[in-house]
């Protein structure tokens, strides 16, 4: 088994804050959660203010408006594949303890791009963004990062390099891929069988949005 | 999950889906090899033998830097300006990316331009059959029809979820224009193909290793702006 390094074919998986409970029942997110104690009060006042028909529930749109008086924007596709990623389901609706987990888990990543944009150019290339994944546990083959780099690489200039946002997805995708694979090889033997139906299933949610 | 169609994931696996590609013919010499050859021996990219000549004419039209490819935007140029209306740029360059040749950096040659459009043809004839009232648009019940009629069987958990991805996109109207009908063809049809790769025993289940799952996956992303 060449090439496996951080505990395992997948890499240890920390450095990053857990996501929220995977919930089984779709309905779950439906019901309004709520804060931890002890939440910083101003992230609690960006979600009273994003909600703002009071549902204890926010949609892709009022996350997207709360997150970037926090963040530069997102795309409304990073930020369903965040919903999605933090909900487990595709109900469209975040509630207080997800958008917690979100959060943190943007803080995260914010600074981690920071941490590997070192000439503060605003972009990470290929070997960056490899370097970045693997300090988050994920150990992703360098033709994985080439195809991941070409595909995000908005000016096709050659720069060959990725934006923030862009590095968001790029960490979404392989975080929420890599879950999935891992829930279907507990062994973790770097193997994993699908049927077609749970392949397609699990795989269509990351590519299209 | 075998089924009574003969497989698990339906009968003719694609048979008859229209991306065959000529018979091979012997290699000709790169376009564009020798600096002087664009102006020097003329114009002239070469097509596989019985290329669509509209296909031809939309290749020479949209390559206006005469560089013998076509790249993202002379490909939405040709698009547009030819039998279809303008597609969204995740389409175009979902296209591009499954179409180039790894080996061109500039954008595709004539052979695979040839082969989007022809492909295109196809999809362009399905989903007209399928748009029964010619609104310009069809729900996810049609597509499952009009990928039934490639040979693929789509389960209908799967349809359910392509559902909720397209309703999020159109806010709640669930129909696919052309383009997203594309988009979403090509995604499911090239995923199934791949899939079938890794099942030689056509049992309808596969093993795979982690780094072979994510090659397979990503080059279907659709990358936005």
């Amino acid at each position: 088994m060449a090439g496996y390094g951080y505990g395992g074919p997948y890499g240890s998986g920390g450095g990053y804050p857990p996501p929220a409970q995977p919930y089984g029942n779709p309905f779950t997110a439906l019901t309004p959660s709520s804060f931890p104690p002890g939440t910083d009060p101003n992230l609690v006042a960006c979600f009273q203010m994003a909600d703002q028909d009071g549902s204890g529930l926010v949609d892709d749109r009022e996350l997207q408006r709360a997150l970037s008086s926090y963040n530069q924007g997102f795309s409304l596709r990073t930020v369903r594949l965040l919903m999605y990623l933090f909900t487990h389901t595709n109900s469209g609706r975040i509630g207080p303890r997800e958008f917690t987990g979100l959060f943190h888990c943007l803080q995260m990543w914010r600074g981690t791009f920071e941490r590997f944009d070192r000439d503060r150019s605003g972009k990470i290339d290929g070997p960056e963004l490899r370097e970045a994944l693997l300090s988050m546990g994920f150990v992703v083959p360098p033709v994985v990062v080439d195809l991941l780099v070409s595909k995000f690489d908005k000016y096709g200039d050659g720069s060959r390099a990725i934006e923030y946002d862009n590095f968001i997805e790029c960490c979404l995708i392989v975080k929420g891929l890599t879950e999935k694979f891992k829930e279907r090889d507990t062994m973790l033997s770097g193997s994993a069988t699908f049927t077609y139906e749970s392949f397609m299933l699990t795989v269509l949610p990351f590519l299209i949005a | 999950m075998a089924s009574s169609f003969g497989g698990p994931y339906g009968y003719g696996y694609g048979y008859g889906d229209g991306q065959q590609q000529p018979q091979p013919y012997p290699p000709q010499p790169p376009y564009g090899s020798s600096p002087s050859s664009s102006f020097g021996s003329g114009y002239r990219p070469s097509f596989p033998p019985g290329t669509d000549p509209e296909a031809i004419r939309s290749f020479e039209m949209a390559d206006r830097d005469w560089s013998g490819y076509i790249d993202e935007e002379e490909l939405q140029q040709a698009l547009c300006s030819g039998p279809y209306q303008r597609f969204s740029t995740g389409t175009v360059r979902l296209l591009i990316f499954l179409f180039k040749n790894p080996t061109d950096p500039l954008g595709l040659g004539p052979k695979e331009f040839a082969a989007l459009w022809s492909c295109l043809g196809q999809w362009r004839a399905i989903f007209e059959r399928f748009d029964r009232d010619r609104s310009g648009k069809i729900d996810l019940t049609e597509l499952r029809d009009a990928l039934y009629s490639l040979g693929y069987v789509i389960p209908p958990s799967v349809l359910q979820v392509l559902m909720s991805i397209y309703d999020s996109r159109s806010s709640g109207t669930c129909e696919l224009n052309f383009d997203a009908f594309v988009e979403c063809g090509m995604i499911v049809k090239g995923l199934t193909e791949k899939f079938k790769e890794k099942d030689l025993q056509y049992t309808g289940s596969a093993t795979l290793g982690y780094d072979e799952f994510l090659c397979m996956i990503l080059p279907f992303l659709v990358s936005y702006d």
